[in-house]
């Protein structure tokens, strides 16, 4: 069987992967440059960007690796996938910026981690633009490990304890999800009988009566896999303490680009499927339902911004999902625009996150989490920050001034009601408002004054020295990369608050 | 076209600028602050008398993903509201010359001027999707004027969460029901739904989008049962908020009742409409019965609302093109007397502090003649006297309910007279206010405090004394600007009850029309 390759087609995945070779082997020549590797990583997410849009400029079919003679190809990339891969390297890049702007220095920062750092973080990259358009199940198996094992390594190498405990959790969760995932992956092999993921031999194995309960085990195994990378409940357990002890990139790319390519990987299992109907659909309303609950619920307890973000990527989990319960032409399309949605929301939360965490760095406090108190008097402190962070959490709440917020609750409500799922509706709308009450509680404390500000304001002087120090960090200038990546996110929120359809037009 | 965008762009970008701004190094004062906000509210209400008159009309693509277009659009319906949006803001800024916010000022009116976009955009767009949008834009800035800038005593925090949330929960139901109808009847456009573009979908779905639309919308009404935010939003607001409150966002709930249901399902609405009146009634008479009892001056006239609206709902109830005109004035009329109340409250908390209706005697009529006249234009314009803004609008809904045509008779008939003794218990609470405030000896003065009543202790009691012989040595009587708007506010009310043939007029040159596929 001969195989036609196109470079081009394939350059947005093999920029980063090689970047991450050479991110090595520079590390080799020049060792311990503590930003170098990072420049590399940030441009290999840039150029993977521009790859792409020269493959979706060129026109012509991004199909490849296609078998001559038949019309399988194993790497086939449409424009939801498109979309996704962009927002995956986006969002890597946005995460390249924010550990670009770490202080050397700080916790988990050491010098010669730095290379093989970005080298994971590309790899993982790599990993969550492949899954998006593999086709064959043994490409797409590998690189949603390659998307998942490096962001555990990650972790670890923040180093302290918390960041072991989140990285054991994390590996964990993942060898097991990779065990469902396999046995999945070879009932799937079993039932249809061949390797490809297009939708046709998955059709005719689910019309075989005798093939049937196999396909649909294949189906619950494969998505009950993928609900870990996305962590929806049932599977969300690790979520938290990953993010906890992660740090503020490393659980922005959790959060983000992880995500995106997990979505990725569920998408073609699911275009695969679009046509099975109920069984899977209604374990994903049901998986839908539980995480937005599961994940507002405890979102609403949390005291610190990291564990917010966790919860909080558990709850918009069900929302992304929510759209493809339902079967309707705009459902994919509309999951896409949300999770876009939420990974632009989430990663303004995160450059903020990261600039108080820079803040705090060479305090008493450093390496300790942002809590809520320490948000208190952040809109007097630091307007522009809070501005930012106020932005995000108003988009994933989906309340103006973030309209962007509300047209994705609006375009991921719209399949389910059109297809008629009232009690995931009615889920869906408690949710809703429960996700309000979780993110204005945090734009209101900073609203707040904080109890170390209004003894500052007390008699008309502004508080000494230790005492600004003692403060959240607020009071501390952080570095003013964070302060633009955020300021620049918040901007890309307004913007696209007035002109929605620019969002979703890349779906 | 043009008036109409700088009627919207005006207040969101200055009211976003003067929040911004209000974080520079060196703050907007007070009086930077007031100008600009006066500024800009007159330009967008020039530019909105000018969009109603010309009749102004914008459309184009927007967001086509959605199927939302940017259309904009004044008729008969909408035109008194976004003026009414407009003057009421206008006056809400001007009594804060007064009635200064407690906080930073640029971020008080950059709220305020939000809020004043967010609901013209709210009463002009044409598209039901985007006017869910602007319906959530005010939420915010409003949350922000209650928990930031209300009154302390009044559990502000509280009253701004409750606002929030059960505002979110009416707006998120109100959505479901709205992308019921826009993905049934395949079109989002107010002027085709009204045509009937959904008239030949089943009634099952015709039903259930009605259903959710009306539960949503109730909260912002709001009805007898999800009234519960109410009171407390309007009590602990500042009084620019309570203004805006009463003038604006409560409207924004029957002009979606009037849109989206009334117009745009009329068959749905002929069957809910005997329930809707059965909670409108009830809020009538409930209404009423709590403002006989509760001691807070502020809460007496936010209570009030809630039987205000009950009127409104009744005519809504009852349909027809009498029962919409009735609805619409009525709707305009409390705008002006809620908001010409609220006015006076204000100032009478900024010179006595709050009122306790139950240890009366501000004696209002022999220390400020003229704010008491307005009080008692206000209050007797709220229980309905013939002559005032307020007798139209519940004489009318009376009428439409008890003549209601496809409607149970005998249940609507028992509905206007439950109704009508509504309205008397409106005389006897707004008779129990005057004989509190207005009427009573100038010069025993007691300042009262809800609160302060439960310590009794000699030196507080000395204390009181004290401030209260301070207040009264200072009280100021209002003028200026302040006594300005509440100027303006009592000629309106006097006028719209001597002349309502100046409103209805313009309601209906379009309601026939509107109500064509509704016969």
């Amino acid at each position: 069987m001969k195989i036609s390759f196109d470079a081009v087609a394939l350059a947005p995945a093999l920029v980063p992967m090689a970047a991450a070779l050479v991110v090595l082997v520079v590390d080799v020549v020049l060792p311990r440059r503590a930003r170098l590797p990072w420049a590399l990583a940030l441009l290999a997410t840039l150029g993977g960007f521009a790859a792409l849009v020269a493959v979706r400029l060129r026109g012509t079919s991004a199909s490849t690796l296609c078998a001559r003679g038949t019309d399988t190809c194993f790497w086939q990339l449409d424009h939801v996938g498109a979309g996704l891969q962009g927002l995956a390297l986006l969002s890597a890049a946005v995460v390249s910026l924010l550990a670009l702007a770490e202080k050397p220095g700080a916790l988990g920062v050491d010098r010669g981690r730095a290379a093989v750092r970005a080298m994971l973080l590309l790899s993982a990259t790599a990993g969550c633009i492949g899954v998006v358009a593999a086709r064959d199940l043994g490409s797409w198996l590998v690189l949603i490990e390659l998307a998942t094992l490096p962001s555990v390594a990650l972790v670890a190498l923040r180093g302290g304890r918390a960041a072991a405990h989140g990285a054991l959790t994390l590996l964990v969760t993942a060898l097991v999800s990779f065990a469902v995932l396999a046995l999945g992956a070879a009932v799937w092999f079993a039932a249809t009988g061949t390797a490809s993921m297009t939708g046709n031999e998955v059709l005719r194995a689910f019309a075989d009566p005798q093939r049937k309960p196999l396909v649909v085990v294949a189906m619950m195994l494969v998505l009950a896999g993928i609900g870990f990378k996305l962590s929806l409940a049932p599977f969300h357990a690790w979520t938290p303490e990953a993010f906890a002890g992660s740090g503020a990139w490393v659980a922005a790319f959790l959060a983000t680009t992880s995500k995106v390519g997990a979505l990725g990987a569920m998408l073609v299992v699911l275009r695969a499927a679009s046509a099975l109907g109920s069984p899977a659909l209604t374990a994903l309303a049901v998986v839908a339902a539980l995480s937005m609950t599961v994940g507002n619920v405890m979102a609403l307890r949390q005291r610190t911004v990291l564990r917010l973000l966790a919860w909080s990527a558990v709850a918009q989990a069900g929302w992304v999902v929510l759209p493809m319960a339902a079967v309707s032409g705009g459902s994919v399309t509309a999951a896409a625009a949300y999770l876009a949605l939420y990974t632009l929301g989430t990663l303004a939360v995160f450059a903020v996150v990261a600039a108080l965490e820079d803040a705090r760095h060479g305090t008493s406090r450093a390496g300790t989490e942002v809590s809520l108190d320490d948000l208190r008097g952040l809109f007097r402190e630091r307007p522009a920050l809070a501005g930012a962070l106020s932005l995000g959490l108003l988009a994933l709440a989906g309340l103006p001034p973030s309209i962007i917020g509300v047209v994705a609750k609006i375009v991921a409500l719209k399949p389910a009601i059109a297809g008629g799922l009232w009690w995931l509706v009615g889920i869906a709308v408690l949710n809703a408002v429960l996700g309000v009450a979780v993110y204005a509680r945090w734009v209101l404390a900073m609203f707040r004054p904080d109890a170390a500000g209004a003894q500052a304001e007390g008699p008309g002087a502004r508080g000494t020295v230790e005492s600004v120090d003692a403060r959240a960090g607020a009071a501390v200038a952080p570095a003013r990369p964070y302060a633009v990546v955020a300021v620049v996110l918040a901007a890309v929120i307004v913007v696209l608050s007035l002109a929605p359809q620019l969002l979703l037009a890349a779906f | 076209m043009i008036a109409l965008l700088v009627a919207i762009a005006v207040p969101l970008a200055v009211g976003s600028a003067l929040i911004a701004g209000d974080r520079l190094a060196r703050p907007l004062g007070h009086t930077a602050a007031w100008c600009t906000a006066m500024v800009s509210v007159v330009v967008a209400g020039a530019a909105v008398v000018v969009a109603a008159v010309t009749r102004a009309h914008v459309d184009r693509p927007w967001v086509p993903q959605l199927g939302m277009r940017l259309h904009l659009e004044v008729d008969g319906v909408s035109a008194p509201l976004l003026v009414l949006a407009a003057v009421v803001t206008l006056l809400a800024v001007a009594v804060s010359a007064r009635q200064r916010p407690q906080g930073t000022p640029g971020m008080f009116y950059g709220c305020l001027l939000v809020v004043l976009g967010g609901a013209l955009a709210a009463f002009a767009v044409a598209d039901v999707i985007a006017f869910f949008i602007a319906f959530e834009v005010v939420l915010v800035p409003m949350w922000v004027l209650i928990d930031r800038y209300g009154d302390p005593a009044a559990e502000r925090r509280r009253a701004g969460w409750m606002f929030l949330l059960y505002t979110a929960l009416g707006s998120m139901v109100m959505l479901a029901g709205l992308l019921v109808l826009v993905t049934s009847a395949g079109t989002s456009d107010m002027t085709r739904l009204a045509a009937g573009a959904a008239a030949t979908l089943p009634f099952g779905i015709k039903m259930a989008a009605a259903v959710l639309l009306t539960v949503g919308l109730a909260v912002k009404v709001p009805l007898l049962g999800v009234h519960a935010w109410l009171p407390r939003a309007h009590t602990a607001a500042p009084t620019a908020g309570s203004m805006l409150l009463a003038g604006v966002l409560l409207k924004l709930g029957t002009y979606g009742f009037v849109r989206l249901v009334v117009l745009a399902l009329p068959d749905a609405w002929r069957t809910l409409a005997p329930f809707v009146a059965i909670f409108a009634v009830a809020g009538i008479v409930v209404g009423g019965l709590v403002c006989l009892v509760e001691r807070d001056l502020k809460r007496v006239v936010a209570v009030s609302s809630i039987a205000h609206m009950g009127f409104v709902m009744l005519a809504l109830a009852a349909g027809q093109e009498i029962g919409l005109q009735a609805a619409l004035y009525g709707n305009i009329a409390h705008g002006v007397i809620s908001t010409l109340l609220f006015a006076v409250v204000g100032a009478l908390k900024v010179r006595c502090g709050s009122i306790d209706l139950d240890a009366p005697m501000v004696g209002l009529r022999g220390r400020d003649p003229r704010l008491g006249f307005a009080l008692v234009v206000g209050v007797a314009a709220a229980l309905g006297l013939p002559g005032l803004a307020g007798f139209w609008g519940e004489f009318l809904a009376l009428a439409a309910a008890w003549g209601a045509p496809h409607r149970p008779s005998t249940l609507f008939h028992v509905f206007t007279a439950v109704a009508a003794l509504g309205a008397v218990l409106a005389a006897a609470y707004g008779l129990r206010i005057l004989r509190a405030v207005w009427a009573g000896e100038a010069e025993a003065p007691r300042r009262t405090d809800t609160r302060a009543g439960a310590t009794p202790s000699t030196v507080a009691g000395e204390h009181t004394t004290a401030t209260s012989a301070h207040a009264e040595a200072t009280f100021e009587p209002v003028s200026g600007v302040e006594g300005l708007a509440i100027g303006v506010l009592v000629v309106a009310t006097i006028v719209l009850g001597l002349v309502p043939s100046l409103l209805m007029h313009v309601t209906a040159a379009d309601l026939p029309r509107l109500l064509g596929g509704l016969s």
